[in-house]
């Protein structure tokens, strides 16, 4: 029997929903951990300087991964509605590919490897989804200048117009981006690592060109020697165009229309596009690669740019912010709503700060070749590309590394053996009773292998601690084999989507205790709901 | 110009050879006079390192190439 339809709101599991909570940021990342915690029921309220979404591109490649933890806020369709889905990537020495890349891409997917869509459109359709669910009170034109924590609430300084107001939380999310002011000169905190000295502009221009949406990368162009140049398609006939600035090229001159103009239509020049373009948009870019050494301070919570820079080489930065955001979100409703300790909150920390570490580690290999430290790393890079040409072995440094979803190996709420599957996120797979990562919704779920020729089920259950949608497939749908699963197996997702857990044998007639009992077995014992109420 | 050197069939070093071996080179290069960060050179380093697998032979030989200055065979390793 199905009783969950696809896109079915999923059961709540948060508990009490007086908390009150703040976010610091109305970008992507804030607007994200907004949206997932009023889908638990609580009410948050979003502060963001601004007084509209941003300008300009900025973050515009959406992950597969960051598009299924969107599908489970429900916003996935109208990101690509928008956005230009794509699969590859090619890289040129001057004006000879020496590196194209096919991401792998099968009839199961539901979503493209990345989508391009400019980060204006992402904070639209999440504030606009955050807003209809009644229960995020956004604050736009609110700068927050000053911050006082105590080990139970958060104080904060927010100006509007000129007066400042007093707004206590229980919690605060700082989503505040790069520069956070809750970062900085809230805390005091400092993020560690390195920066790069080689700098990028990047501009949005407005123009026709009739190519396919694909990332594009040259190396040394004849149109901008010694330096390298990316495009990326958007939506509405925008391109994104990044160059490389040369050493001692001041920052001012670089941002000069008249600079751009210049580099921009030498580029177009040599690939023999006469098209007129506009100029929309313009900054400038340095990479880093920086972390702040613990996401949570006491009712503090980081995410995002404000709790690490990675470089735009590979798209790790908002891919990664987003996970971070769902990852936050569902823990903080559990503890906000009196369902989990707080020390729940530190498998956060532990599980995105060693997620952004690998993704610093890979961006790092890529910023090597697209922005390279000292003189030694442009002669091997340019050694590397050049022998590329004929010898297409040395083409794997080339790679941009591209995000992909991040694998929890030793995670303290996983379970720590070699179960396949466990520690990553549910994959994309249709079942004869629907896409899988439909049936799972946006909370808890279970999914019990059954035997072959057994009906396929999905159901609402809530004989556990904490409710959650009962997935059963037989051994022979073509799901339970996505999942390698096998009659007996019983897995339970958590609400960012990852497989937390996974063991054979045990009682699918008493689901209820056997989710209970694999959430025990990775620490997630939750508290009785009603005895919080009472 | 010379022809490429004969290389050995060999599935050489691999991306995680390869990605370990860049930074070293490219670490190396940054000490050594501008004699021995001449492209021609880096790339022979390359192709040596791939073909036998060993990277300090290689960078041995990168070295000893460029103390030598006047490298016989010079030309472009493509």
């Amino acid at each position: 029997m199905v009783t969950q339809s696809p896109q079915a709101p999923s059961p709540g599991f948060a508990g009490n929903t007086s908390s009150r909570i703040v976010v610091a940021g109305g970008g992507p990342v804030g607007f994200t951990v907004a949206l997932a915690l009023a889908r638990q029921g609580l009410a948050v309220t979003v502060i963001e300087a601004d007084t509209g979404v941003c300008d300009g591109s900025r973050a515009i490649c959406i992950s597969r991964r960051s598009l299924q933890l969107l599908d489970r806020l429900g916003v996935a369709a109208a990101v690509t509605g928008i956005g230009l889905g794509w699969t590859e990537a090619r890289s040129y020495l001057g004006t000879e590919e020496v590196f194209h890349l096919r991401m792998a891409v099968s009839p199961d997917d539901r979503f493209p490897p990345f989508v391009n869509i400019q980060q204006y459109h992402v904070e639209r359709i999440l504030a606009d989804a955050c807003a209809a669910t009644g229960l995020v009170d956004i604050r736009w034109g609110h700068r927050l200048v000053g911050l006082d924590t105590a080990p139970d609430r958060v104080g904060l300084s927010v100006e509007h117009d000129g007066d400042v107001a007093a707004i206590e939380a229980d919690w605060l999310v700082a989503a505040d981006g790069g520069r956070s002011f809750v970062r900085e000169q809230g805390l005091g905190l400092a993020l560690e690592g390195r920066s790069f000295e080689s700098r990028y502009l990047i501009a949005d221009i407005e123009t026709d060109i009739d190519w396919p949406t694909e990332r594009k990368v040259w190396f040394d162009p004849v149109s901008n020697p010694r330096s390298t140049v990316i495009m990326h398609r958007q939506p509405g006939n925008v391109w994104r165009i990044d160059y490389q600035l040369q050493p001692g090229e001041a920052d001012a001159d670089a941002l000069t229309d008249e600079s751009i103009r210049a580099r921009i239509s030498s580029h177009m020049a040599m690939l023999g596009l006469p098209n007129p373009w506009r100029l929309l948009w313009k900054t400038l870019y340095r990479a880093h690669t920086l972390s702040l050494a613990d996401y949570v301070h006491g009712r503090v919570l980081f995410a995002g740019d404000a709790a690490h820079l990675v470089p735009i080489f590979g798209v790790r930065g908002l891919n990664s912010g987003l996970d971070d955001g769902v990852n936050l979100a569902w823990k903080l409703a559990l503890v906000a709503g009196g369902r989990a300790p707080e020390t729940l909150l530190a498998s956060y920390t532990e599980e995105r700060r060693t997620a952004c570490l690998e993704n610093i580690e890979s961006a790092t290999k890529s910023t090597w070749f697209m922005s390279p430290p000292s003189d030694g790393f442009v002669t091997a890079r340019d050694a590397v590309l050049e022998l590329s040409v004929g010898h297409p072995r040395f083409r794997v440094l080339i790679d941009p590394r591209q995000a992909s979803a991040h694998r929890y190996r030793s995670s303290a709420i996983d379970e720590s053996d070699d179960a396949p599957g466990v520690g990553l996120p549910l994959p994309e797979a249709r079942t004869g009773i629907g896409d899988l990562l439909d049936l799972a919704g946006g909370g808890f779920a279970a999914v019990v292998i059954a035997p072959q020729g057994a009906p396929a089920a999905s159901a609402i259950d809530d004989t556990a601690s904490v409710p959650f949608i009962a997935i059963t497939l037989p051994a022979d749908d073509p799901g339970a084999g996505a999942l390698a699963g096998r009659p007996g197996d019983v897995l339970v997702v958590r609400p960012d989507g990852y497989v937390c857990a996974r063991r054979h044998g045990l009682s699918p007639q008493a689901l209820g205790s056997t989710v209970d009992a694999l959430l025990a077995g990775i620490g997630l014992s939750l508290e009785n709901p009603h005895d919080v109420a009472a | 110009m010379t022809s490429p050197p004969d290389l050995p069939a060999t599935e050489g070093l691999g991306r995680e050879g390869l990605e370990a071996l860049f930074p070293r080179l490219a670490g190396h290069l940054d000490l050594q006079s501008p004699a021995a960060r001449e492209r021609f050179l880096v790339k022979a380093f390359l192709l040596l390192a791939d073909a036998g697998g060993d990277a300090d032979a290689a960078l041995w030989s990168l070295d000893a190439a460029a103390a030598a200055g006047d490298v016989p065979g010079r030309g472009d390793p493509q």
